[in-house]
């Protein structure tokens, strides 16, 4: 992925931007629909491109690896191949739906989260390590790295902490995005 | 990156996260509960300290209006189910204001969704019609306010860009923040 900021507002923050991926650009700033399991509900990938005019779609690792599952995936060789959509897909951790989701959550920072799945309550471990290699066999554009999402209202010490876990797992993330870097060029866009 | 709603943990969350030179950068943890004027505060503060030549992208916000703050606040990236959750309920969003389809208000209403606009669900659909497919629970009242509110939310972010280019997003946001929050 690469970014180009093409211009600053002079009266805010405001950018307009460029991003470029493997399955196109993306005209920045930018909306992305949200296609958790794949699908962004009710909608067909033609009515993404041609009357939404969507460059970007989201999937959720959480959602896929529960459903369809990383098997099938790996099969078809990624998502854009499985749900026919040829543009841009980032895909979300499931950090978020870790939390929100899953029951009977443990977290260890030496090693990730473990879980009980919301669809037949069996034990997962989701660790930066794991989720980088689940978003790879996903196929995303862009992927993100596996934070610990902080649920609101948290006390000081609960925010210091799983921000400084969601550090540690960031650069545990991008180690193993080094150790995995694919010599074949279609492939080299992994990005974090 | 996290931190809750403290700003010197967003800080150093910022910190951290652009020391490590990765391509984008994410705010997490934003978008679960907390006052929309926190959450503005929070992506300023991290807005401020991440690098410019980096995308940034606000993990999922949020309303028309929290977007186009968050835009002017430097953000480039959203996600939300906002569009497709409340479009299934009957909750549209226009440039003129939202709208709850399921409102007796527009019982007769024969006019289309939006005359103007250039998708084709908005012209071909009055809102008379699309009360009535709500309130009969028909399958495509839910498909209907999916796609509108999606192309809503796409037409508001390029045209966000196209006034960023101009040299004319302040005026242009001033202009349309009562607008598009408003309930009609």
């Amino acid at each position: 992925m690469k970014f180009t900021l093409q211009k600053e507002d002079g009266k805010s923050n405001a950018r307009a931007g460029l991003i470029e991926t493997a399955h196109g650009m993306i005209e920045t700033p930018i909306f992305m629909p949200v296609g958790t399991l794949g699908a962004v509900k009710s909608l067909h990938i033609r009515d993404l491109k041609n009357d939404v005019k969507a460059q970007i779609i989201l999937g959720n690792t959480y959602h896929l690896y529960m459903r369809p599952g990383m098997e099938i995936l790996r099969e078809v060789g990624g998502l854009h191949k499985f749900n026919g959509w040829d543009r841009p897909i980032l895909t979300d951790s499931g950090g978020f739906q870790v939390f929100s989701l899953s029951h009977r959550r443990k977290i260890d920072p030496q090693e990730g989260v473990w879980f009980q799945s919301h669809i037949d309550g069996s034990r997962h471990l989701f660790s930066p390590e794991k989720v980088m290699d689940l978003e790879r066999t996903i196929g995303a554009d862009i992927i993100m790295a596996f934070d610990e999402c902080t649920p609101y209202p948290a006390d000081y010490k609960y925010a210091k902490n799983s921000m400084e876990t969601t550090y540690k797992w960031l650069k545990r993330c991008i180690a193993l995005l080094r150790l995995r870097a694919d010599p074949v060029p279609d492939r080299a866009g992994q990005h974090l | 990156m996290q931190g809750s709603t403290y700003k010197d943990l967003r800080l150093k969350s910022a910190e951290y996260v652009a020391s490590t030179n990765c391509d984008g950068n994410a705010i997490g943890g934003v978008s679960v509960g907390e006052p929309t004027e926190l959450m503005y505060e929070i992506t300023d503060v991290c807005c401020q300290v991440l690098p410019k030549d980096k995308p940034r992208y606000l993990m999922g916000v949020g309303t028309p209006a929290n977007i186009v703050e968050c835009i002017s606040l430097g953000v480039d990236m959203f996600d939300c189910v906002m569009p497709t959750r409340n479009g299934r309920n009957g909750m549209i969003f226009t440039w003129e204001g939202m709208m709850n389809m399921r409102n007796e208000k527009w019982k007769n209403d024969f006019t289309p969704l939006d005359a103007n606009s250039d998708l084709f669900a908005d012209r071909e659909y009055t809102r008379a019609y699309l009360r009535h497919l709500y309130v009969s629970d028909e399958i495509l009242g839910p498909m209907i306010g999916s796609i509108h509110n999606l192309h809503f939310y796409l037409d508001l972010v390029t045209t966000a860009r196209q006034k960023i280019l101009d040299g004319t997003f302040a005026t242009w946001k001033d202009e349309v923040l009562p607008k598009i929050s408003r309930r009609l």
